[in-house]
């Protein structure tokens, strides 16, 4: 479907309060409640890179566009995705920024609402907006564009974005060397402070380290390092979730990155230069009861992936940032049909 | 609507304001302290200032002011240029001069919490023995406060690898128009639901009052050069700034400026800038010594290929300030050769720099002011300074005409009518030629979830349709008007 059949089709349901799972390249409907039982509106048919420009370092691409194809434009011309999205097997770039996941490069080069510069939407009504820009800096009018990241399409159909892209480093390299649990925040700490980490996680009692820069650095960094070549692949086994193969529940626990308390004593993987805690195989903990990884309200879980029927997965909100939620809900999806209750219920 | 306390006794108001708030301004000439931001040419007296010390303090204001419908506008420095702090005339300038403390830092976070008046400068101050420091660096950034900054998204001239203010800020404490306490954001990378925190960031005052900010801070680098190349022609720059950033460079900063700011900015400082030169560019280089050598090398080679010549090379602390003085000081500078500038800041994609300065230089001779050009050359943010002499008020009308022209040029190559300065009270006009009366409408729906009664800095930052309507502009979206069904008016 092409952008004017996608926003009757939206019309059409909004008038008849229908609601609809927006779809991409389907490989994240683990990620929130399942909407399987909803009827699909695919954003597939949106499939073209719409501009790209390397002096501009910005490129312009429909929702359906996949990130494989995105990824082998920018790599002609020695240019990537600096949010690192995981790719889990034909996503889409819309699907990228909705879900708001961000890779590995996360803590050193931001996720993709840091990235993005524009967006066109449908909103819940069928009506087509254009919000940003497709240069980098613009201020004009309230951000609607970074809202639109992370929304999980509570908010609203992405049908195109304009991205800011980052020059590919010249090379690359990941080593790893044993550190334990107890010393591993401080190692993280020192190593975070290179310009020329971009990854950086903690797994089966190895220290993860990825250098990128001039062949040169890299090289000095890598012998500073003193530990052993691995194949760079392991970034993306990592943020696709592919070190846990069969687990029952995958949690994600986000703290500060130096929190000595939040699930540091229990996460079998821990990334992001420590922000990013994961744990699995714990049970959803009942309301008020303990969570293994003692969450504070200095951090936050999510239940990224389960293979129960659970309905909460996301940490819940404050109640006046609860009701701004319910009231840009009401605004951009008033007949809440746009993936209703995919992050909470009522949005 | 919002009723003013002109309507409801201005004086019995300030009483009850008194009674919530410490510090209250009602005196005319101490007011006229308040009556415009950088954007001078913008002048309204408050009914009165509020200068409040604590968070509670901001919040019985707020429900104060919400209980009787009378208007607010949020102000820190001052130093805006779009003129989104300038007062409402029957309204309460908050301002937030009082929230000036550092309230912790976090070294191994690297993050601190600050009051929103601290200023941008004041915020590296405070880490600079650390060796840390807040990237974002705003040209006002000695007086500019973090709150400001937020309100405007504030970016500077090394936003091009380090970001705007909302890629720097991690969380903020906010009151809502009924005063209500509440957070977004999170102390680590992400926070739960929506993205509040990026619909906060250049919203103008218009949704809520910031009162407490967590930002990221930076380790310094460990080298930085800073490489000075003039150009026999304005193109020739812009080519070269294409090629820079084509070839696989990410400078920390990329500047450009013309042959008149050039010259202003050396007769100014004496930086040692080609004074014969048509076209200038800074680029600074940052990292660890080893990458900033491998990045200079490769540079050099492009400024070569590109024509540049006086190619100048400053690596010690004291030789990079006085290449960086010159640019720094461009709008003083500019300021000595010309009673009176006014700054525009529009967006344009890189490759239609040439063209559009060409545009500009026809539109300068059009109107008869000179124009000096100072450009973030990186992220294609162009600020034109337009010379003039606000005593003829013809010459301010020109110049206000001459800016609009700019802006509208700026829309039709692709761009934006402001990158970083907002758009206030200045260009409320060109909103509507950005976006379509769907899309405004759809702002002032988000204003109402976060200020239902339209308390919050009135009448700024987004038109109304029927001032789009009477200013003859209706945006039309690749060519057709949306929903032609519609009603327009």
């Amino acid at each position: 479907m092409q952008i004017e059949e996608l926003s009757v089709k939206i019309r059409d349901h909004f008038g008849q309060k229908k609601p609809l799972s927006i779809v991409g390249g389907n490989s994240k409907a683990f990620y929130g409640s399942d909407l399987s039982g909803l009827e699909p509106i695919s954003t597939l048919g949106l499939d073209q890179i719409i501009s790209y420009e390397p002096s501009e370092l910005v490129i312009r691409v429909q929702a359906g566009c996949s990130l494989s194809v995105i990824h082998a434009a920018l790599a002609e011309k020695n240019q990537m995705l600096g949010f690192e999205p995981p790719d889990f097997g034909g996503s889409t770039i819309g699907g990228a920024i909705a879900s708001g996941i961000a890779g590995s490069r996360r803590p050193f080069a931001g996720a993709g609402r840091d990235f993005l510069l524009g967006v066109d939407i449908i909103d819940g009504t069928g009506e087509v907006f254009t919000f940003g820009g497709q240069v980098m800096k613009n201020v004009a009018g309230y951000d609607v564009s970074r809202l639109m990241a992370g929304a999980l399409g509570c908010l609203g159909l992405i049908t195109e974005v304009s991205l800011k892209v980052l020059p590919r480093p010249e090379h690359e390299q990941t080593a790893i060397k044993p550190v334990e649990r107890a010393k591993l925040l401080s190692e993280m700490k020192k190593l975070s402070a290179m310009p020329e980490v971009s990854g950086l996680a903690w797994w089966q009692e190895n220290l993860y380290v990825r250098f990128d820069g001039s062949e040169n650095t890299v090289k000095l960094r890598v012998a500073d390092f003193d530990g052993d070549l691995v194949p760079s692949s392991f970034w993306q086994q990592l943020d696709t979730m592919g070190l846990f193969p069969g687990a029952d529940r995958i949690w994600r626990v986000s703290a500060k990155p130096m929190d000595s308390s939040n699930a540091l004593q229990d996460a079998e993987l821990i990334d992001w230069s420590g922000a990013q805690r994961w744990l699995t195989n714990i049970d959803v903990p009942a309301p008020n009861g303990e969570f293994k990884g003692e969450t504070s309200a200095e951090a936050y879980r999510t239940l990224v992936k389960t293979s129960h029927n659970e309905i909460t997965r996301f940490a819940p909100l404050s109640a006046p940032v609860a009701a701004l939620h319910k009231k840009l809900k009401a605004t951009f999806d008033p007949a809440g049909i746009l993936n209703p209750n995919k992050m909470y219920e009522g949005i | 609507m919002a009723k003013g306390p002109l309507e409801i006794n201005v004086d019995s108001f300030i009483q009850r304001l008194s009674g919530v708030c410490g510090h209250v301004v009602a005196d005319k000439p101490r007011l006229k302290v308040y009556e415009t931001d950088g954007l001078t040419a913008k002048k309204m007296l408050p009914a009165c200032v509020a200068l409040p010390e604590c968070v509670a303090e901001i919040q019985a204001i707020m429900a104060l002011c919400y209980a009787e419908g009378v208007p607010v506008v949020a102000r820190g420095a001052g130093t805006g240029l779009s003129g989104g702090a300038m007062p409402h005339p029957e309204g309460v300038l908050l301002s937030l001069a009082k929230f000036n403390r550092v309230l912790e830092v976090d070294v191994d976070n690297r993050i601190a919490r600050v009051e929103p008046g601290v200023t941008n400068l004041g915020i590296s101050d405070a880490v600079r023995e650390l060796d840390l420091y807040y990237a974002p660096d705003p040209s006002s950034q000695i007086a500019c406060t973090i709150g400001g900054n937020i309100a405007e998204n504030s970016g500077g001239v090394h936003c091009l690898k380090y970001g705007l203010t909302v890629n720097n800020v991690r969380a903020l404490k906010m009151i809502s128009p009924e005063g209500e306490l509440y957070e977004v954001g999170a102390s680590g990378f992400d926070s739960p639901g929506f993205d509040l925190l990026a619909l906060l960031h250049g919203s103008e005052g218009m949704l809520g009052i910031v009162v407490e900010v967590t930002v990221l801070l930076l380790p310094k680098p460990e080298t930085i050069s800073v490489i000075l190349a003039g150009f026999d022609s304005v193109q020739q720059a812009g080519e070269t700034v294409a090629n820079i950033l084509s070839e696989g460079l990410l400078p920390a900063g990329l500047e450009m400026m013309d042959k008149l700011a050039i010259e202003a900015a050396e007769d100014f400082v004496h930086a040692g800038y080609p004074r014969d030169a048509e076209a200038l560019l800074l680029c600074e280089l940052d990292g660890s010594s080893e990458d900033v050598a491998a990045q200079l090398s490769r540079l050099k080679k492009l400024l070569d290929e590109g024509g540049a010549r006086d190619v100048q090379v400053a690596t010690d602390e004291a030789r990079r300030a006085v290449l960086w003085q010159g640019r720094k000081a461009a709008f003083p500078a500019v300021g000595r050769i010309a009673p009176d500038y006014y700054c525009m800041d529009g967006t344009i994609p890189k490759r239609e720099l040439a063209s559009v300065l060409a545009e500009i230089t026809t539109l300068s001779n059009h109107y008869g002011l000179a124009v000096a050009n100072v450009f973030h050359a990186g992220d294609g943010n162009l600020h034109p300074l337009i010379l003039f002499d606000s005593n003829d008020p013809k010459q301010l009308e020109s110049a206000e005409h001459f800016g609009a022209d700019i802006l509208k040029l700026c829309i039709e190559r692709g761009g934006t009518i402001t990158g970083e300065h907002g758009v206030g009270v200045e260009k409320i006009d060109q909103m509507c030629i950005q976006f379509s009366a769907v899309e405004l409408a759809r702002f002032h729906e988000i204003k109402a979830c976060f200020d239902s009664t339209g308390i919050l800095n009135p009448g700024k930052a987004v038109p109304t349709l029927n001032r789009c309507a009477e200013f003859g502009a209706m945006h039309v979206h690749r060519g057709q008007l949306k929903h032609p069904e519609l009603e327009r008016f």
